[in-house]
C-alpha cells in the first residue's frame, strides 16, 4: 500500500490539488472576513458572524471546488486510457483507496486553513467577542465530514463519466441549488446533503430593523445529521468502489 | 482558413454534453430569481425591472463565468489529448486562427445562452410571476451589453484552457475570479476586473442604468481586455515550440 500511495503522490505532484484546496480555503476565509466587517459593533460579534458566514460560503464554493479537486485526482487515469494498463498492475480496490487518501488529504488542508484562518482573523482584525472553541471545532468537524461526502460523490462521478464536464456541471448545480435553498426554505435544506454545512453548524442570525444590528444564536449540535453525513459518505465510497469494479477497459 | 477552423470547432459541439449544461444551469437561476421576486413582492414594486435584477444577479455573479469556462475548456480538451497539440500546431493554418475560431464558437454559445436567459425571463414573468404587459425594451439592450461584457471572460478563459492541460482548473479559476467581481460591484475598480464586466453590462444589481455616463469606459475596458488576451494567446502560440 505504501508503494501505491507513493505512486499516487507522484502522479498528482503536478496536479496541484493541494494548492487548489489551499486557495479554496483562503478564498472562503477572505470572503467571510470581508463580509463580517471591522466596525466596533461588528467586532463585538465577530466570531459568531464568522460561524454564520463561513458555512454559507462553503455552500457556495465548495461543491464546485471539491468537484475540481476530485476531477483532477481522477483525471490522469481517464486521459490516454491509463486504466487499461493500471488494472493489470494493481487492484481496483487499492487504486480507489489511494485516490480516497489523496482526496482526504486535500480536505484536511482545506479545513486546517479555515480553522487557522478564523483564529488569525480574530487576532488580526481584533474581534472582541469571546471565541467559543467548541463551536469552532464543531464547525471544522462538520465541514470536514460534509467535504468528505462531496468528494466521494465527485470521485464516483469522475469514474462514471469519461468527460469531466459531468462532474463539474453537477458541482455547479449543487452550488446553485444549495445557495438558493438557503433563502427559500430551511426544511428544503435537509433534502440537499450538499447544503448541510449551514444546517449542521446551526448559527442563526437575527436582524433588528430598528437598531440595524445583527445578533447571533447558536443552535444545538445536530449529531443525528452528522451521523447521516457519515452514512452517506460510506455509501458513496461503496458506490465509487462498485463503479470502479465494473468499469470496462 | 479561419472559416474552416470555425467549421471544425463547430463540429465539436455536435452531440456534445455541453448542450446539457447550457440547458440546465440558466433555468435554476431563473426559477430561484422568480421565486425570490414572488416572496418579496411587497418590497419589489417595479415589476419587470425587479424581476430582471433577481433573475440575473446570481447568474452574472457566480454562474456565467464558470459556464464560459466549461465551454472554453471543452473546446480545448481534444487538443490536450495525446499528441494532438503537436498535430494542430503543425497544421497549415496560422496558430491564431485556431484561437480565433474557438473564440467565435464560444461567442456563439454565449449569445445562445443570453437568448435562453431572456426567454426564461419572459416565460417566468408571464407564467409564474403573473406580471402584466411585456418586459421593458431595455432588457434586449442589457442582454446585448452582457454579450459585450462577456468577451474578456471568453478570451481569458480560452487563454487559460489553452495553457493549462487540465479541464477543471480553469473552471475553478473562473469561479474564484467571480468573487472579487461581486465585492467590486459597481465601483470604478470593476472596470479593471474582467469578471465584473458581465455584471455591469447586464445591469444585474440595480434597476436604474449602472453604466449611465460610463458606457465608453465599459466598452473600452471590454475591448482592451479582449484584445490583450487574444494578443497574448497569439504571442504564446507563435513563440512556443511544438511539444513532442
Amino acid at each position: 500500500m505504501r508503494q501505491i500511495l507513493r505512486a499516487e503522490r507522484g502522479k498528482t505532484r503536478r496536479c496541484g490539488t493541494s494548492w487548489i484546496a489551499l486557495a479554496l480555503g483562503l478564498l472562503i476565509l477572505a470572503t467571510a472576513v470581508r463580509t463580517v466587517g471591522n466596525r466596533t459593533e461588528e467586532l463585538a460579534t465577530g466570531y459568531s458572524a464568522m460561524f454564520y458566514a463561513m458555512p454559507i460560503y462553503n455552500t457556495i464554493f465548495l461543491p464546485v471546488g471539491l468537484a475540481v479537486i476530485a476531477s483532477r485526482i481522477w483525471d490522469i487515469e481517464s486521459k490516454e486510457k491509463n486504466c487499461t494498463l493500471l488494472f493489470t498492475l494493481q487492484s481496483r480496490k487499492s487504486l480507489l483507496a489511494a485516490k480516497g487518501y489523496l482526496a482526504t488529504r486535500d480536505n484536511l488542508i482545506l479545513v486546517l486553513v479555515e480553522g487557522m484562518g478564523v483564529l488569525a482573523a480574530g487576532r488580526l482584525v481584533g474581534y472582541t467577542e469571546y471565541m467559543d472553541i467548541r463551536q469552532l471545532l464543531w464547525m471544522l468537524l462538520c465541514t470536514a465530514l460534509v467535504n468528505e461526502m462531496l468528494l466521494m460523490a465527485a470521485l464516483w462521478l469522475s469514474i462514471h463519466f469519461e468527460n469531466p464536464v459531468g462532474v463539474l456541471a453537477t458541482g455547479i448545480f449543487a452550488s446553485f441549488s444549495g445557495t438558493f435553498t438557503m433563502f427559500v426554505s430551511q426544511t428544503l435544506n435537509y433534502f440537499l446533503p450538499w447544503s448541510y454545512y449551514i444546517r449542521l453548524v446551526g448559527m442563526e442570525m437575527n436582524w433588528n430593523e430598528v437598531t440595524r444590528k445583527a445578533s447571533y444564536c447558536a443552535q444545538d449540535f445536530q449529531f443525528w445529521l452528522l451521523g447521516l453525513v457519515i452514512v452517506f459518505t460510506l455509501l458513496l465510497f461503496r458506490g465509487a468502489r462498485r463503479e470502479l469494479e465494473k468499469k470496462e477497459v | 482558413m479561419l472559416l474552416r477552423c470555425i467549421r471544425a470547432e463547430n463540429r465539436k459541439l455536435h452531440h456534445s454534453v455541453i448542450w446539457l449544461v447550457f440547458l440546465i444551469v440558466p433555468p435554476i437561476g431563473a426559477l430561484y430569481g422568480t421565486y425570490n421576486y414572488i416572496i418579496n413582492v411587497e418590497i419589489l414594486k417595479q415589476g419587470w425591472y425587479d424581476l430582471w435584477t433577481q433573475h440575473t444577479l446570481f447568474y452574472a455573479l457566480f454562474f456565467f463565468a464558470p459556464l464560459i469556462a466549461v465551454y472554453s475548456a471543452y473546446l480545448w480538451r481534444l487538443e490536450h489529448f495525446g499528441h494532438n497539440w503537436n498535430a494542430i500546431l503543425s497544421a497549415p493554418v496560422r496558430p491564431v486562427c485556431l484561437f480565433a475560431a474557438k473564440f467565435v464558437i464560444v461567442i456563439k454559445l454565449e449569445i445562445l445562452t443570453q437568448i435562453w436567459v431572456g426567454v426564461l425571463y419572459v416565460l417566468c414573468g408571464k407564467l409564474w410571476a403573473g406580471l402584466a404587459g411585456w418586459p421593458p425594451p431595455e432588457v434586449i439592450f442589457w442582454l446585448l451589453r452582457g454579450v459585450l461584457g462577456g468577451l474578456p471572460v471568453i478570451a481569458l478563459q480560452l487563454l487559460l484552457s489553452m495553457l493549462l492541460r487540465s479541464f477543471a482548473v480553469p473552471v475553478f479559476v473562473s469561479w474564484a475570479g467571480s468573487m472579487p467581481g461581486m465585492l467590486l460591484g459597481t465601483k470604478w475598480q470593476a472596470f479593471l476586473w474582467p469578471y465584473s464586466l458581465m455584471l455591469l453590462g447586464m445591469n444585474s444589481n440595480r434597476v436604474e442604468d449602472t453604466l449611465m455616463g460610463r458606457a465608453p469606459l465599459f466598452v473600452g475596458s471590454c475591448m482592451l481586455m479582449t484584445v490583450l488576451f487574444v494578443l497574448l494567446a497569439h504571442l504564446l502560440l507563435t513563440k512556443r515550440d511544438v511539444r513532442t
